[in-house]
């Protein structure tokens, strides 16, 4: 009787590159796996052989596909974006979250940059500004790009809300030639990351955990970043100095000087509700309003300061909230809908125009964007309302 | 099993398009036709001359769940296990399907493609892999890179039988 396999032999390399592609140390590998340090250490040395529920489990811990474990040879190490988060950011040590929202953002990059390759017109053609760090004022970027953006400030004050304040910003990327993903990733760890590349087609993702005027704000810093050329994974605070270099660029881009004067008269801004007041007319954050009165002298420190303090007990209440509730606002959304508020109209439409033009079959546009063939006329179709109402 | 008869395992862009999921690429067959290959295709299965990979049963359930919703009464006379053996059969294919291996850097977790699977099954069991991914040759100019399933089929060694969805249907009468 012939003798029944019951193991699969893994590659040590296999292993080891699937662990440290999601960001996972030895330790938390071995936790999650509930074996010892030295057993991951041992498997990856020598290699392992596995049953099939073993090899399921380690998948799922390592957040790959079975099939990627049976490989014959480790692929490269991705390139990471990166890391402006930190002072001391040699060594990215991005969470498992933020590892598989980089790793799915740069596998649409790459499916859009190929499919770019084989017919340009799928997809509008990126032409990104050009800027310099210690040569180009971060303010005077902000304000040009916004003229060439022709979207003028009196129109950005009369959007119904900051919802639709994001939808238009995010409308007007896309149609830049810019991809815009919305990615969950832990707040703390990442507020958004951009992708470039000398011919790869630019892609900024913004953290899906964030409010929308967060998320606005991290749009306009991440295409501060294309620019500079200088693409990373950013929490947007101001240790860096490129991080503060785009975080003034958004701000200007967002709030333009003039216009902030006009709105409050030139007078200083003394209130907190003022500064509300502001936050919801330019549909950004209050905190955004408060640094960027600061900076143009219209608010003293202590204003920030306050405002800065309440937002942090604002935010410490949502996060309560949110724990208890994790999925709550997810229930009964139409595939389509979340599909396509996490890929944007831009991938969206890239892949329905490379379906019709035969370069993709619908299986392989499916697969692409996550979303069974049936339901590709619906999606279509809100798209075309998107662009509409972002006209 | 009696010798020489032909046993096949399907993938799922052929059941996707037999079941039309996607009018561009659905199998041109009027809904009494469609219904009576269905038929015909679970006579197979009962027979043990039909089977498809485990994998293919999240893709199938995710693109076409009306089929799935027919096929999972089957249950593993259909949809066969996967076993130590298949997986390293896998793995041989892999080696030898470096677009597929590329893709797999960048796939989703919980997202297995089934068509290594399939192949795996196929050349270790000596069935014939039905499928409606075309050969390069039959490829619009602008489709022509990449091996698809056909492709691979072909570049094993020894090579796995293949037919296209049509050709099935017509050969084994359904």
């Amino acid at each position: 009787m012939p003798r029944t396999i019951e193991t699969v032999p893994i590659r040590p390399d296999v292993l080891k590159w699937a662990r440290e592609t999601v960001g996972l140390s030895v330790t938390d590998a071995a936790q999650a796996l509930k074996v010892s340090p030295e057993v991951i250490l041992s498997w990856e040395t020598t290699g392992v052989g596995v049953g099939i529920t073993q090899l399921r489990k380690i998948a799922s811990v390592y957040k790959r596909p079975v099939l990627a474990l049976l490989q014959t040879e480790a692929p490269p190490l991705p390139q990471l974006p990166r890391d402006f988060r930190t002072l001391q950011s040699s060594q990215p040590n991005f969470s498992p979250e933020t590892m598989v929202a980089i790793r799915d953002a740069q596998r649409i990059q790459t499916i859009a940059t190929e499919l770019l390759e084989e017919d340009p017109t799928l997809y509008p053609p990126a032409f990104l500004p050009h800027a310099e760090l210690g040569r180009d004022s971060a303010v005077e970027f902000g304000v040009l790009e916004r003229s060439h953006f022709d979207v003028p400030v009196s129109e950005q004050l009369k959007w119904p809300s900051v919802d639709f304040a994001f939808g238009f910003w995010r409308t007007k990327l896309q149609r830049l030639g810019i991809l815009t993903l919305v990615k969950a990733m832990p707040r703390e760890d990442c507020r958004g990351f951009s992708l470039s590349g000398s011919s790869a087609t630019p892609v900024i993702v913004v953290n899906g955990n964030e409010a929308p005027h967060a998320k606005i704000f991290t749009l306009f810093h991440e295409y501060s970043h294309l620019a500079l050329g200088e693409n990373g994974v950013c929490l947007e605070s101001a240790q860096l100095r490129i991080e503060r270099w785009c975080n003034d660029a958004s701000s200007s881009f967002l709030m333009p000087p003039d216009d902030v004067r006009l709105a409050i008269n030139g007078d200083p801004v003394v209130s907190p509700a003022l500064v509300q007041q502001l936050s919801r007319q330019f549909k950004v954050s209050r905190h955004v309003v408060a640094i960027r009165l600061v900076e143009l002298h219209l608010a003293s420190q202590d204003l920030y300061e306050r405002i800065l303090e309440q937002d942090r007990q604002t935010q410490d209440w949502e996060k309560t909230t949110r724990d208890r509730n994790p999925n709550k606002e997810f229930g009964g959304i139409p595939q389509e809908v979340t599909r396509l508020s996490e890929v944007g109209s831009g991938f969206a439409s890239l892949i329905l125009n490379a379906m019709e033009k035969d370069l993709i079959s619908p299986v392989d546009a499916a697969d692409h964007l996550d979303l069974r063939p049936g339901k590709f006329t619906s999606l279509s179709q809100r798209i075309e309302s998107s662009l509409k109402r972002y006209r | 099993m009696a010798a020489g008869v032909v046993r096949y395992v399907i993938d799922t862009c052929a059941i996707g398009d037999l079941e039309g999921i996607s009018a561009s690429t659905a199998l041109p067959v009027s809904e009494i036709e469609r219904e009576r290959i269905w038929r015909g295709l679970e006579r197979l299965i009962s027979e043990g001359r039909l089977v498809t990979v485990y994998a293919a049963r999240a893709e199938i359930q995710r693109r076409c769940p009306s089929a799935f919703l027919r096929l999972k009464e089957h249950g593993t006379t259909f949809f066969v296990p996967d076993t130590a053996q298949l997986l390293i059969q896998v793995q041989s294919v892999l080696a030898t399907w470096p677009e597929m291996a590329k893709r797999l850097q960048r796939a989703k977790a919980n997202r297995d493609p089934a068509d290594p699977y399939i192949i795996a099954m196929a050349h270790s069991q000596e069935l014939t892999v039905v499928t409606r991914e075309l050969h390069r040759r039959d490829r619009s100019k602008n489709n022509r890179s990449g091996d698809h399933i056909p492709d691979t089929c072909e570049k094993l060694n020894p090579s796995v039988r293949w037919r296209y969805l049509e050709d099935f249907i017509n050969e084994e009468g359904l």
